[in-house]
């Protein structure tokens, strides 16, 4: 069972990456599993080119990837207040939310929460600019409402390799 | 301080910049861990931590420091020059290939060169017997292998130059050789003659003539000792630019009128002007 903002892309995808990723951390009923997935162009016998996103074992600067988190309850009662939070590392550009996912809370100095719009960057000489996708140094997700015992869900955001 | 000599020392550059480096990619080898967390109330567990490893990038681009020269005297050797640039994320080797058309002799710079990442070399070509017309080229590919973008050769992906890329630089007859900056004065004094007395206005107009698209252009004229800018003075082809460094292409920094015209794409001549007043 899936929360409904997911859609049937972004976990069949997801997939691929679970092939070749080390087992979650299970701590109580809580679990959360990473992957980092590469957008790559596949040519298909009819001649066609299409973009899909495999485990991301080989990247180069300017490739676009897919990060993805799967996230699920595996105890006994709703779990609520479940936010998930991941930093952008310092190699990686914030692109925007994933296909299917929802909008994460995005973050450029780890205090104030918000969409990108509403976000600027403080300059050396003093006053700020606005801010940009390449700022950003943490994204989060906090989910509206409990979640039910066995549920699980994934989020997404799309990056690009500085 | 006699006037005359006063007028005559304004200081005129006319600066051809290269293509500006090429801004830091991620270096090959570099580890990207990823780590989330996820909360529940005051539970928060870490997820599982996912690494990739950065790949070698091939990329090169090759910029000629002039698109047009003029052609050298008979029986001397035309330096032309090209820079090199690493714009991919290791330290890797380049073949070098110069050629010439119209029965010139390149002089071959190195055969090749080694380059950091992010780092250019300037290659000077000398070029013995070319004539009105001849195109010199410096092509440079990277020795590990060159192709479509995204192909992967000797353990290293190639970007979106293909790994290879090639500048030229067309010999014109010395007359049509640009760029060429000149400048022009006239004198106004409040009784109506051109006589340089203090109080006196002086207009510089500053002609730059481009023979073919010009790169990155930028113009500096240093306001003479013993006068002083006329506050909004400046003008672009006729049209009034503002003193302070805005949006347009004009500013004058307290010392200098600076004017910067960006890449010129075609053959043009584009007229500057600008008043000081004599103390």
């Amino acid at each position: 069972m899936f929360p409904s903002f997911l859609s049937s892309a972004a976990v069949s995808v997801s997939a691929l990456g679970l092939l070749m990723v080390a087992p979650a951390i299970a701590a109580g009923p809580l679990e959360v599993t990473a992957h980092i997935l590469v957008e790559a162009k596949q040519r298909a016998t009819d001649g066609t080119t299409r973009v899909a996103l495999v485990p991301a074992t080989r990247v180069v600067p300017g490739d676009r990837v897919v990060f993805q988190l799967a996230y699920r309850n595996t105890g006994r009662q709703p779990l609520a207040d479940i936010v998930l939070d991941n930093p952008v590392p310092a190699a990686i550009a914030y692109r925007a939310p994933a296909e299917g996912s929802a909008a994460p809370e995005l973050t450029v100095d780890g205090r104030r929460w918000g969409p990108l719009a509403t976000l600027d960057v403080a300059l050396p000489g003093g006053g700020t600019r606005a801010a940009t996708a390449a700022d950003v140094t943490r994204v989060r997700w906090r989910l509206g409402a409990p979640l039910a015992p066995g549920a699980a869900g994934r989020l997404a955001f799309q990056a690009v390799l500085k | 301080m006699p006037r005359q000599g006063v007028i005559g020392t304004g200081f005129t550059a006319l600066a051809l910049a290269a293509a500006p480096a090429a801004a830091a990619t991620t270096p090959a080898g570099t580890r990207i861990e990823n780590t989330a967390a996820l909360s529940a109330g005051t539970d928060r567990v870490a997820s599982n931590t996912v690494v990739m490893t950065v790949d070698e990038l091939l990329d090169v681009t090759v910029v000629a420091d002039h698109p047009q020269l003029a052609v050298a005297a008979p029986d001397t050797v035309l330096p032309v020059g090209f820079v090199v640039t690493n714009t991919g994320n290791a330290s890797a080797a380049f073949t070098l290939l110069a050629t010439a058309d119209r029965g010139a002799e390149p002089v071959a710079p190195d055969a090749s060169i080694t380059l950091a990442p992010g780092e250019s070399r300037h290659v000077v070509v000398g070029l013995r017997a070319g004539a009105s017309g001849t195109t010199v080229s410096l092509a440079a590919t990277a020795a590990k292998g060159h192709g479509a973008p995204g192909t992967v050769v000797a353990g290293a992906v190639i970007g979106q130059t293909g790994a290879s890329a090639t500048a030229r630089t067309v010999l014109v007859d010395g007359a049509d050789a640009g760029p060429r900056l000149e400048k022009f004065q006239s004198v106004l004094a409040a009784d109506g003659s051109a006589r340089p007395r203090p109080g006196a206005i002086i207009t510089y107009r500053l002609e730059a003539h481009f023979t073919g698209p010009t790169p990155d252009v930028a113009i500096a004229d240093a306001v003479p000792a013993g006068t002083v800018f006329v506050p909004g003075s400046i003008t672009l082809d006729g049209r009034t630019l503002t003193d302070a460094a805005d949006g347009d292409a004009a500013a004058f920094d307290g010392t200098t009128v600076r004017i910067a015209l960006g890449d010129v794409p075609v053959a043009a001549v584009r007229t500057i002007q600008f008043q000081t007043r004599i103390q």
